[in-house]
Order: structure tokens, then C-alpha cells, then sequence
């Protein structure tokens, strides 16, 4: 369990999040979503410990984040960047390798069966030897879920949810990797592990939600099921358009859902 | 499975690095060698032998006294010098560049050594009778000491100006350096005004640089201080490997980034500090060897650390070696050497990443 209670982040004093308390539990893939500027990128850094509180706290399993070491939240969860340039030519292998080498020393055949695995399951099978700088940034992306996956590769460990982090993991990706990493988040949290994912895209974000967390202005809009929380009125006060949730458009418009997928 | 042992798997360099850190091992061992058996003073490679055995044996013959002076108290601890300089400057030019994650911070580029080169200017101007004699125990102490402070101070002022919210400014980096060790060689050059005959001799011999001065004092200080460097770098291998994904990314990896950062400033400012000590500014090797060994093990620290140490201390002595030899018997001073080769390379390096420094 991922607890927000009352927690209010002030940097050169503007309040980017204002007394907010939300949680989320394992097992559930819960998604951040807001406008622009709103805070849901600031949100994710608090509950990733990047962020000091000025007041309320993050707690992890009844924990407060602020008391634990960054090995012991490593061992607990990983956290997806937005983007993440290298300055050397790093490997995809040793990219990979990363992430398990937070967890600890492994080697040989089993390191080597751990990365080829993340690489799959991020559609880069046979990516290890090429370098992390020559690849496209949908490709860079994936790579850094797989390093991610490789740290906390087992959702539950001695009965303890694991937790991925992701901050907009889908903006670089064409929509047919968006579903296969949202796929990801979400048979991790159906293993029993937990999510929470920062997204821009509202139709995804009501495709793979269990939860979904609206920020507005530093504050929790709305929290609940995607069905209960898009609505007409939240559209409007939130993002500011006036838009029908739900009617499909005038005939004749092409457009396309990801909603509609293996139907 | 036993085939998957034996081969690495694509695009893992580890077995490589492994492979090249025996290789260069060996290199050493052979360049000291070479360095101990070559001189204007006709000692070869067979009189090494036999005076060595001779050491070991307890014998002392008096027909090879020069012989035993020439091997032992002056091409050895010029050796060990040669060695542990190279190393440090080596090891600290990885360091620095995976700390600024940027493959053009060089101890000698960003100011620190001018930085390093100011303590000890100040040691030796402001220090007057302390460091006198030279040799004395607590100058020899003191010098160090100050140069260590120097790139210190150099070293922490660069990081906090160049960092902002965990992001290295390359352009910043690199111009606050130029910045730092203009101001540095000003303070410097006023020190060295307003000193007296004696001072300013004292300085001449520091400043001429290179390991003709080395003693068996200066080698074993030099190698104790740069002992605790050579034996922590592999330990932070891994949070440098780290830190290049950025440092919000490797605390997330489990490092306690800035306690990690405070060593690897320590650490880079003791090896400095200690070679500019010791033997002078030496600009280059730390920017050299760390990109030639990325080049073909790549750039996981956890061995580029000890392969950059070999490959410094390997360079170091063999360009000792050619300033012996290429105006024998007079001695080219080894900062000219190091810079004709280093410069070039630097240069290639600039244009070969234009844009990657972008400024």
C-alpha cells in the first residue's frame, strides 16, 4: 500500500501540491492524469522520495519514505524516468544489467537470462549489443522499462508487493508498444505487484486504470474508477473542454480508439 | 548452458574488461621493467638482473656501487613515482568524468589541478621556513597537504556552480573551469611575485614538474596517499554507473547519491593533489586514457577504474622514459610530451562530439 497523507511539496515557495492524500493499493493499476502544470509529475517524485514534504508524508507499506535508505526503497520499487540521456555508450545489455545490479551481485548465465527476458518482454529481443545512444527514443524508452522490470522483477517478494513507478511511460511509443508496455503495468499488478503511472492519454488511462487520480492545481480532482471519475463535468472543470465522454463522433470522422483493440 | 558460460552475451563488455585489465597488468610490469633498465647511465637490462639478485643475496660488491645507485635511488622510486602519478591522474579523470557524466572533465581542463598547483605554490611561498628544507619531513607533508586543499576547494566550487536540480551543465562546467583556473593561476602568479630568492628557487624546482625529482620519500608518500584511492575506486564503480543515468535515476537504483558524490570529490582531489604535488601539473593523461579504454571495454566503471589506473601509470612512465632519451643526457621536461600527444587527441575528441559539448 502507497499512502499520500495530506502532503504538501513547496519549491522557492509556490505550493505545487496543496494537502493532498490519496493512496494506492497493490494488485491495481493506478493512473495519475491532469492538465498540464497541474502537479501529477510532482505527485510521482514525491511518492519516488525525490521530493522533500514541507508537510504530511509518503508511506510504503505504513513506512515513511523520508526514513528509509534508497537501497532498501530499491529493493521495494523501481521508478520509470521521463526521458534519461546517457553521456557514455553504454550497451542495451548493460543498460539492462542496471537494474538487476541494484538488487545485488548476479552473473553468468543467470544475469544473462534476466536481461534477455525484460528485453522480450519490452519487444527488444535481440537489442543487447546494440548501443543505447543509436537507438530511436520510443526504443530508448522500452529499453529503460526493461531495466526497470529487470529491478523489481518479481512482483511479490517474501509476500511484499514490489511497485513500478512510471512517469508518462507511453509518451515516446507508437500506440502499438503504448498497449504492450501498458500490458506490462498491467499483468504486473494482476501478479500482485502495484502501479501507479503518471498519463497524458485519458482514453488509455480509462483503457488500463483501476483507479484513476485527476490532479488539478496541487490538489485530487477526482479519484475512482475511470467509468465514475471521466465524466462531462470533470472534463470541464479539470481540462477545460467542453466534450461528450463516451458519444462516438459524426459519422464519417476517422478516428481511432485503442478501447476498440481484438473486438 | 555451458556454451552460454562461455561466450558473453551481445553487447556485454565485462569479459573484455576482465581480459584487458590482465593485459595491461602485464604492460606495466613491462614498461617498469624497461623504465628500470634504461638510462644514460649504462645500466641495462642484464645489470638490473644481477644487481637485484645481488640486493636479495645480501651481497654488495664494490665495483657496482654506481650501478647500485643508478637502480635503486634513482630509476626505482622514479619508476614507483611514474606509476602511482600516471594512476592517480588516470583514475581521476574517470572519476571526474563519470561524476560531470561528461567525457571532456580532465582534471587538467576544468581548473583543478591549477587549483591543486595553487596550494602548493602557497605551501611552498607562504609556508617559508616550515617547508624548509624541501626534503624535510613536514614540508614533504605539507605540500601535499595543500595541493590536496587546493584541488579540493577547485573541485567542490566546479560542482556547485556546474549542478543545478541534479543536472550537469557541460558548457557551464567547462567554462567555469577556464574560469576557476584563470583565477587560480592569478593568485599563483601574485604568490610567486612577492616571493623571496629562495622561495622562488624552491618553486623553480617544483614547477619544472615531470619525476626527475622522485626520491623514495616522495614515491612512498605519493603511494600511500594514492594507495586509498586506487583500493576505494572499484567500490564506486557501481554508483558511478550509476549516476550516468542522472541522479534522480541512481538514487532510485538504491545509491545514496550525494554522500556518494562527496567521496568521488575526495577521492578526485587526492589523486590530483597528490600528483601535482609530487610531480607537477601533468595535463592530459586523465583525459586520454579513460576515452581510449571506453573505446574498447566501454564504459562500465567497475573496470574501467583499475584499466584506467594501468593504462595512466603504463603512459606515464613510458613518456618519462622518452624525455630521458630523445635529448639525452639532458631531460625533456614530460609536460611538454604529455601535451604535443595529449592536445591533438583532445582536439579529435572535440570535433569528433561537436555536438555533445554544444556550447
Amino acid at each position: 500500500m502507497i499512502e499520500v497523507q495530506s502532503l504538501t511539496i513547496r519549491i522557492r515557495g509556490r505550493t505545487l501540491l496543496d494537502r493532498v492524500t490519496t493512496a494506492a493499493a497493490p494488485g491495481e493499476v493506478t493512473v495519475v492524469v491532469g492538465p498540464n502544470g497541474a502537479g501529477k509529475s510532482t505527485l510521482l517524485k514525491a511518492i519516488c522520495g525525490d521530493l522533500a514534504p514541507a508537510s504530511g508524508a509518503v508511506r510504503l507499506d505504513g513506512t515513511p519514505i523520508a526514513a528509509m535508505r534508497a537501497a532498501e526503497l530499491a529493493a521495494r520499487r523501481a521508478v520509470l524516468p521521463q526521458s534519461s540521456a546517457l553521456a557514455f555508450p553504454f550497451t542495451v545489455y548493460e543498460v539492462v544489467r542496471l537494474g538487476l545490479r541494484a538488487g545485488g551481485r548476479l552473473g553468468g548465465s543467470e544475469e544473462r537470462a534476466l536481461v534477455a527476458e525484460a528485453l522480450a518482454r519490452v519487444d527488444l529481443a535481440g537489442f543487447g549489443g546494440r548501443f543505447f545512444q543509436e537507438l530511436s527514443g520510443g526504443e530508448q524508452q522500452r529499453v529503460h522499462l526493461a531495466r526497470v522490470l529487470a529491478q523489481v522483477r518479481e512482483p511479490v517478494v517474501d509476500g511484499r508487493p514490489r511497485w513500478l513507478l512510471l512517469d508518462e511511460p507511453t509518451s515516446s511509443l507508437d500506440l502499438r508498444h503504448q498497449l504492450s508496455t501498458l500490458d506490462v503495468a498491467r499483468d504486473f499488478a494482476a501478479a500482485g505487484g502495484g502501479v501507479i503511472a503518471v498519463l497524458h492519454d485519458l482514453n488509455l488511462a480509462a483503457l488500463y486504470a483501476d483507479r484513476l487520480v485527476v490532479v488539478h492545481r496541487g490538489t485530487i480532482a477526482a479519484d475512482g474508477p475511470p467509468a465514475a471519475v471521466i465524466t462531462d463535468e470533470m472534463m470541464a472543470r479539470v481540462f477545460g473542454v467542453r466534450i461528450r465522454v463516451g458519444a462516438p463522433p459524426p459519422a464519417g470522422t476517422a478516428f481511432v480508439l485503442p478501447q476498440t483493440i481484438g473486438r | 548452458m555451458t556454451m552460454a558460460l562461455a561466450t558473453p552475451a551481445e553487447g556485454d563488455r565485462r569479459e573484455r574488461g576482465r581480459t584487458a585489465v590482465v593485459a595491461l597488468t602485464i604492460l606495466v610490469a613491462a614498461v617498469a621493467l624497461a623504465s628500470l633498465a634504461i638510462g644514460p647511465a649504462g645500466v641495462d637490462a642484464t645489470e638490473v638482473v644481477r644487481l637485484t639478485g645481488d640486493l636479495l643475496a645480501g651481497r654488495d660488491p664494490a665495483e657496482a656501487r654506481l650501478g647500485h645507485v643508478v637502480l635503486f635511488d634513482i630509476r626505482m622510486p622514479r619508476t614507483l613515482l611514474g606509476l602511482v602519478v600516471g594512476g592517480a591522474l588516470g583514475i581521476a579523470g574517470a572519476m571526474m568524468q563519470g561524476l560531470f557524466r561528461n567525457p571532456l572533465a580532465d582534471p587538467g581542463i576544468v581548473g583543478v589541478s591549477s587549483g591543486a598547483a595553487l596550494g602548493a605554490v602557497a605551501a611552498i611561498t607562504l609556508g617559508g621556513g616550515v617547508t624548509l628544507p624541501v626534503l624535510g619531513a613536514l614540508g614533504i607533508g605539507l605540500l601535499p597537504a595543500a595541493a590536496f586543499t587546493g584541488g579540493l576547494v577547485t573541485t567542490v566550487l566546479l560542482y556547485l556552480i556546474a549542478t543545478r536540480q541534479g543536472r550537469t551543465s557541460v558548457a557551464t562546467m567547462l567554462l567555469a573551469g577556464i574560469a576557476l583556473g584563470a583565477l587560480a593561476g592569478a593568485v599563483t602568479a601574485y604568490l610567486i611575485f612577492r616571493s623571496d630568492d629562495l622561495q622562488l628557487r624552491e618553486f623553480t624546482f617544483w614547477s619544472l614538474g615531470g619525476l626527475g625529482g622522485a626520491t623514495w620519500t616522495k614515491a612512498v608518500i605519493a603511494a600511500v596517499l594514492c594507495a586509498g584511492v586506487f583500493v576505494a575506486a572499484p567500490l564506486i564503480g557501481r554508483a558511478l554507473d550509476m549516476l550516468v543515468l542522472g541522479e534522480a535515476e541512481a538514487r532510485h537504483l538504491g545509491i545514496e547519491v550525494d554522500r556518494m558524490k562527496r567521496i568521488i570529490i575526495v577521492l578526485v582531489a587526492l589523486a590530483v593533489g597528490t600528483s601535482v604535488a609530487f610531480a607537477g601539473v601533468i595535463g592530459f593523461v586523465g583525459i586520454v586514457v579513460p576515452h581510449l579504454l571506453r573505446l574498447s571495454i566501454g564504459p562500465e566503471h567497475r573496470l574501467l577504474l583499475p584499466a584506467s589506473a594501468l593504462l595512466g601509470g603504463a603512459l606515464l612512465v613510458t613518456a618519462d622514459m622518452l624525455c630521458r632519451i630523445l635529448v639525452a643526457p639532458a631531460e625533456l621536461p614530460i609536460g611538454i610530451l604529455t601535451a604535443v600527444l595529449g592536445a591533438p587527441f583532445f582536439l579529435w575528441l572535440l570535433l569528433r562530439r561537436r555536438g555533445l559539448v554544444d556550447l
